[in-house]
């Protein structure tokens, strides 16, 4: 019985990971940096980063439900970039919110397009988001020429760096919402449903009446809509849209976050609570080292090597579940 | 030839237990075959011979018992490791690579090589698989991709591919499920001449008379259980049945029959195609009636009644549903006329194995179960509706939201089938709807099925089990090679007519 | 239209090297002149001779997105190491290390279980960082000319990497056909589960695969270093994209098992033929990044297309 009493400590120790483990990276890192760096605890730097987190968080969400149907996006850093420049560049004439709404249906229908790349076409769809890559990136660069784009809209800026009581942060208060609305759409609506049917088990979605490329197609489009706010969150935080630097390593850090937030890349049931504290984490560990002036090379070795982490540590807590076996 | 020790004993399994999350798969089972032995393994869907073969290969490790080769203790932490002590395992899905041919497969991981051990001797290789193959008295081109193959051709090339590893002990698994009449007469030779050469075989079969043609001993499991090992000389068909049914319960299959009667026609099916499966095929099925359908693998009854679901597209045939032809052209148009399926793959595209029971039942029809327009589940709702189908059908579970994949079998089915029921279907397609499955669970299954159609529901049942046709069915239909072969009324239906109707004996 | 598909497969890259070549003659005076078409061929092996590794990834069911990684990092070391151990070591110790590269990438994927895509992703970051911290974010030129005999040299009038790149592909044509590691790497992407049974050490092919990519990547490097003279950090950005662009354009099936190296060839120099269009027309850089994803998302429709409806005939009834 020995073997069995094991498995009961791996089943815990799973348990434990999957229910503590992220908070308590998280509070660990920000103890670390806290006491390493006096300038990182204060109540400006903490809640200027849950302000930053909504970057990589608000896109978390949609590459959330994209890797939960077993797929995934890199080509959300080129779409960030070409939003944005094609936003801010119309923004004078349309001006305000419906500037902000044309921007988005912009983003809907690029993550649209890759839907149908990858369902219709049945093209894998980090071949297809790899050709995206660089064609979105090419369309930046044409379209601007290289310039970037500054961003003079009072209404777009607001969105990037208002705050509310003068305190918190408005991308606090918009990553909210999001994961809210995200949130109740996953758990509480019929489509959440779909979703989560489609990435644990598309056959048997397709056999329960589901049509899974109107799902998958939906995923990469709402993918594009949270793509197209942290695009515009980014763009009102640098005061530019910057068709060359804007989304640099940006995929890599929203691929990151969901992986690290426990959703498996071989699809299934995903975690947005777990991608919300993952992005936090990612935000921070980047801020951190920001400021103890790690090199930034060293910050690239260190984006690589916490992904692969990442995804070993998923691996080992299904492991330790005992459901890679079965 | 090899020299034969004296005992004669070449394997032996002492005490052999495997337990899966939720499932005793095999529990303290004894098994043994000598030099050149023909061993019959034989049992109910689910007895446990898979997990037993999968030991033996490699791709298991038992929980407890010991595995003795030729008197050494042996342990086999991979199917290399089992390969290395000459046994060879050919499944029913082959382990040959496709864009390689047939001699590249048979040496896989062996190739003779020239020039100094870098590049294949392709002549040497060639020369040796002919070679093989000729011990076999097989012909077959060894340059021939294996993706060009037939099915015979690939399992002679799986069975020379073991011959050339030096096998002495080759465990089939169901080999002639889908090979013809002749082909088996061939098999059967190519088992003769493995028997001479010294060969063990351990010959898995759900067709008793094969097993009694071939073998020495025939040994049955149940449930995981070993309960005998009988001299094949030394016993009778009906022993063996009984040994592998258990306790027969009179009763076991849930009561009266419903009589039947000229009904109105629910669905009718017209030359119905699919490429390389079904041709021409046609049948009609009334209301209230429980429609059998008989056939060994290959003979397209899956890919016809996944077809008339919409899960997979014809190539021509027309479908009347009350009447009026319909066009179902997704599963989606086939749930909105009434039509339900349960697959008979549960694990591979039944369950959703990362939700939870209440999830899995509801699915199809959660949209119905919304307000605002769709758009938000009632929970209150969703769980009357989960209660009362569960409790129809008597689902087992600890609580709501535990995921499927704990529960039984049994247990799962029955959500699946709870799942299509839902949907409010008018025809209930169910394939190997008790595979895998306890005897317990499969006697509810039964009455399920059976109170169905007393209410008015037509059920399509496709079954490997004959009895569960013969018994549960008004009327039968039996396909061989993707026509239809015979039809049986329950009359004139018994096990026997059944079996030679499956295997194209019957003709019309 | 079956015939065509299936002689589309086949010679689709020639048809759209031809029809580039016509355009390109009537487009410019120049093209068809000797200078110009071997240009065009030796700008063609870059791409094809990384394509070379891409095809054996690809074949064996796998992918590498690490390669203009390691191509960099190749970059750096030469430029460092020339100065000090001299040419011939350099290279062969900079080939090695970006062969380490590759180990690792099959060591992650086959021991820790981790996605290819991600693995080397992850990895092709890493790398770029390292190749960054070595070089301290500066190009480093090198001073010993003779170096810049493996990039620009000719031997009879031939440019050197063509002679490397048919060297790589003798080598890659007979390792894929004709040993039983090519072999067990088709093996591997057309069915791996039935490879592992048959008794295959999987791991092992799969680290060389690896081990092999990064190795064309670093001849890549070695070429491109030689030519620029200086060692780039930042070297090939996008280069990645460009090889699958190469590897699938010549007719690589991504489902695994089959290899074509020599399309490979051809679609290099195919996408070669309209940088040099694009150079003739004289757009920027960015028009390049943007012709390729367009290839590569052209390729992959057509390819689509023609499973679409090999599929549809097949379920008419027509043989196929």
């Amino acid at each position: 019985m020995d073997d069995f009493r094991f498995r009961k400590v791996k089943q815990n120790l799973g348990v434990f990971w999957g229910n503590f483990g992220l908070p308590l990276i998280f509070i660990i890192i920000v103890v670390v940096f806290s006491l390493s760096n006096p300038s990182f605890a204060t109540r400006y730097n903490i809640l200027s980063n849950f302000g930053f987190a909504a970057y990589v968080g608000i896109a978390a969400i949609g590459m959330t439900f994209v890797i939960m149907t077993g797929n995934f996006d890199i080509s959300i850093g080129s779409m960030l970039a070409l939003v944005a420049v094609l936003g801010s560049s119309f923004m004078p004439k349309t001006g305000g919110v419906i500037g902000v709404l044309a921007t988005l249906a912009i983003a809907c229908s690029l993550g649209f397009i890759n839907g149908i790349f990858v369902t219709k076409l049945r093209i894998p769809a980090f071949i297809t988001t790899l050709g995206m890559l660089f064609v979105f990136r090419a369309l930046a660069f044409i379209y601007t020429n290289n310039v970037p784009v500054y961003i003079s809209d009072r209404f777009w800026l607001y969105i990037g760096n208002g705050k509310l009581f003068g305190v918190i942060p408005f991308p606090v208060l918009l990553m909210g919402i999001c994961y809210l609305a995200a949130y109740l759409v996953l758990r509480k609506s019929p489509v959440g449903r779909y979703i989560i049917a489609v990435g644990t088990n598309a056959r048997a979605a397709a056999l329960s009446g589901i049509n899974v490329d109107n799902i998958k197609i939906l995923v990469f489009t709402l993918l594009g809509l949270f793509v197209g706010i942290s695009s515009i969150v980014n763009s009102a935080n640098q005061g530019a849209a910057n068709p060359g630097l804007m989304g640099q390593n940006f995929e890599f850090q929203v691929i990151t976050a969901v992986v690290l937030g426990g959703t498996a890349l071989s699809g299934g049931n995903g975690s947005l609570g777990g991608s919300l504290i993952a992005a936090l984490i990612v935000t921070f560990l980047g801020n951190g080292m920001g400021l103890m002036q790690v090199n930034s090379y060293w910050q690239l070795v260190a984006t690589g090597l916490v992904m692969i982490f990442a995804v070993s540590l998923n691996k080992l807590k299904f492991y330790l579940l005992g459901q890679g076996e079965y | 030839m090899r020299e034969i020790p004296e005992n004669n004993t070449l394997l032996s399994m002492t005490g052999i237990t495997k337990i899966f999350p939720g499932v005793i798969a095999l529990k303290d089972v004894d098994f043994e075959t000598k030099y050149g032995e023909v061993h019959a393994l034989v049992g109910e869907n689910g007895a446990g011979k898979s997990t037993l073969i999968k030991i033996l290969s490699g791709l298991y490790r038992p929980d407890s018992g010991d595995i003795l080769l030729e008197g050494r203790k042996v342990f086999f932490a991979n199917t290399h490791q089992s390969q290395q002590n000459n046994i060879a395992v050919i499944y029913q899905e082959f382990n040959l690579v496709p864009e390689l041919s047939v001699a590249e497969n048979i040496f896989i991981g062996r190739e003779p090589k020239t020039f100094g051990k870098i590049f294949i001797n392709w002549k040497k290789m060639n020369a040796n698989a002919k070679e093989m193959l000729d011990r076999l008295d097989i012909e077959l081109d060894c340059k021939r991709f294996v993706s060009d193959l037939s099915v015979a051709e690939r399992q002679m090339v799986e069975i020379a591919k073991a011959l050339s590893l030096d096998a002495k002990l080759i465990i089939m698994d169901e080999p002639t499920a889908t090979l013809t009449e002749k082909e088996v007469v061939k098999l059967f030779e190519i088992i003769a001449e493995l028997k001479k050469q010294g060969v063990s075989i351990i010959y898995i079969s759900h067709r008793l008379e094969e097993a009694f043609k071939l073998s020495e001993r025939i040994t049955v499991l149940r449930d995981g259980k070993k309960i005998g090992t009988k001299l094949t000389t030394q016993t009778s068909q009906d022993e063996i049945v009984s040994m592998m049914v258990g306790k027969v319960v009179k009763d076991y299959f849930g009561g009266s029959k419903s009589v039947s009667a000229e009904r109105e026609v629910l669905l009718e099916i017209k030359n119905y195609s699919i490429a390389d499966h079904v041709y021409n095929v046609g049948f009609k099925l009334h209301k209230g009636e429980i429609l059998g359908f008989a056939g060994v693998l290959g003979s397209g009854i899956h890919s016809l009644l996944r077809s008339i679901y919409g899960a997979t597209p014809k190539t021509k045939g027309e479908i009347f549903f009350e009447g009026s032809p319909v066009e179902i052209n997704s599963t989606k148009d086939a749930i909105k006329l009434g039509i339900g399926f349960v697959t008979e793959d549960r694990k591979g595209e039944g369950i959703l194995y990362d939700m939870s029971v209440l999830q899995n039942l509801t699915i199809i029809v959660i949209k119905s179960l919304t307000f605002l327009k769709g758009l938000f589940v009632k929970a209150k709702k969703e769980k009357e509706v989960f209660n009362s189908m569960s409790n129809s059908l008597d689902i087992k579970f600890a609580n709501l939201n535990q995921r499927i994949i704990f529960l039984s079998g049994g247990n799962q089915q029955k959500v699946i089938i709870g799942r299509t029921l839902l949907s409010n279907c008018k025809v209930l397609i169910l394939l190997e709807p008790t595979r895998g499955i306890d005897v317990g669970a499969k006697a509810e299954i039964h009455r399920i099925m059976r109170e169905l159609a007393n209410k008015g529901i037509s059920i399509i049942l496709s079954s490997s089990e004959l009895p569960e046709l013969v018994n549960l069915t008004d009327r039968c239909i039996a396909l061989y090679k993707g026509k239809i072969n015979a039809e049986f009324t329950r009359e004139t239906m018994d096990e026997e007519k059944l079996v030679a109707a499956q295997i194209g004996q019957v003709k019309k | 239209m079956i015939k065509f598909l299936k002689l589309y497969e086949k010679i689709g890259i020639f048809i759209l090297i031809v029809i580039a070549g016509v355009f390109l003659a009537i487009a410019s005076p120049n093209f068809l002149k000797t200078d110009t078409i071997l240009n065009i061929i030796t700008q063609g092996t870059y791409g094809a001779i990384v394509g070379f590794g891409m095809v054996l990834a690809i074949t064996s069911g796998g992918f590498d997105l690490s390669v203009d990684a390691v191509v960099a990092l190749t970059s750096v070391f030469l430029s460092i190491l020339i100065p000090n151990i001299g040419i011939p070591s350099a290279i062969i110790i900079s080939v090695i290390i970006s062969c380490c590269v590759g180990f690792l990438n099959g060591v992650i994927i086959t021991k820790f279980g981790v996605n290819p895509l991600i693995t080397t992703l992850s990895m092709a970051t890493i790398i770029r960082g390292v190749s960054l911290l070595i070089a301290n974010g500066k190009q480093i030129p090198i001073s010993e000319t003779r170096f810049s005999v493996i990039g620009t040299g000719k031997l009879l009038g031939i440019p050197i990497p063509i002679y490397i790149m048919v060297a790589l592909f003798i080598i890659f044509y007979l390792l894929l056909n004709q040993t039983s590691l090519g072999r067990h790497i088709s093996a591997v992407g057309s069915n791996e589960s039935a490879a592992r049974i048959s008794g295959l050490n999987v791991t092992f092919v799969k680290i060389m695969v690896y081990v092999l990519v990064s190795f064309t990547a670093s001849i890549n490097g070695v070429i491109r270093t030689s030519q620029a003279m200086i060692g780039i950090p930042s070297m090939a950005p996008g280069f990645t994209l460009l090889v699958i662009t190469i590897t699938i354009l010549g007719g690589t099936s991504l489902s695994g098992g089959k290899g074509n190296l020599i399309g490979a060839v051809f679609a290099g120099i195919f996408i070669s033929m309209i940088y040099y269009g694009l150079n003739l027309i004289k757009v920027e850089y960015f028009y390049q990044l943007l012709s390729v994803g367009l290839v590569l998302i052209f390729a992959l429709f057509v390819d689509g297309l023609r499973k679409r409806y090999l599929e549809a005939a097949r379920i008419k009834g027509i043989k196929v």
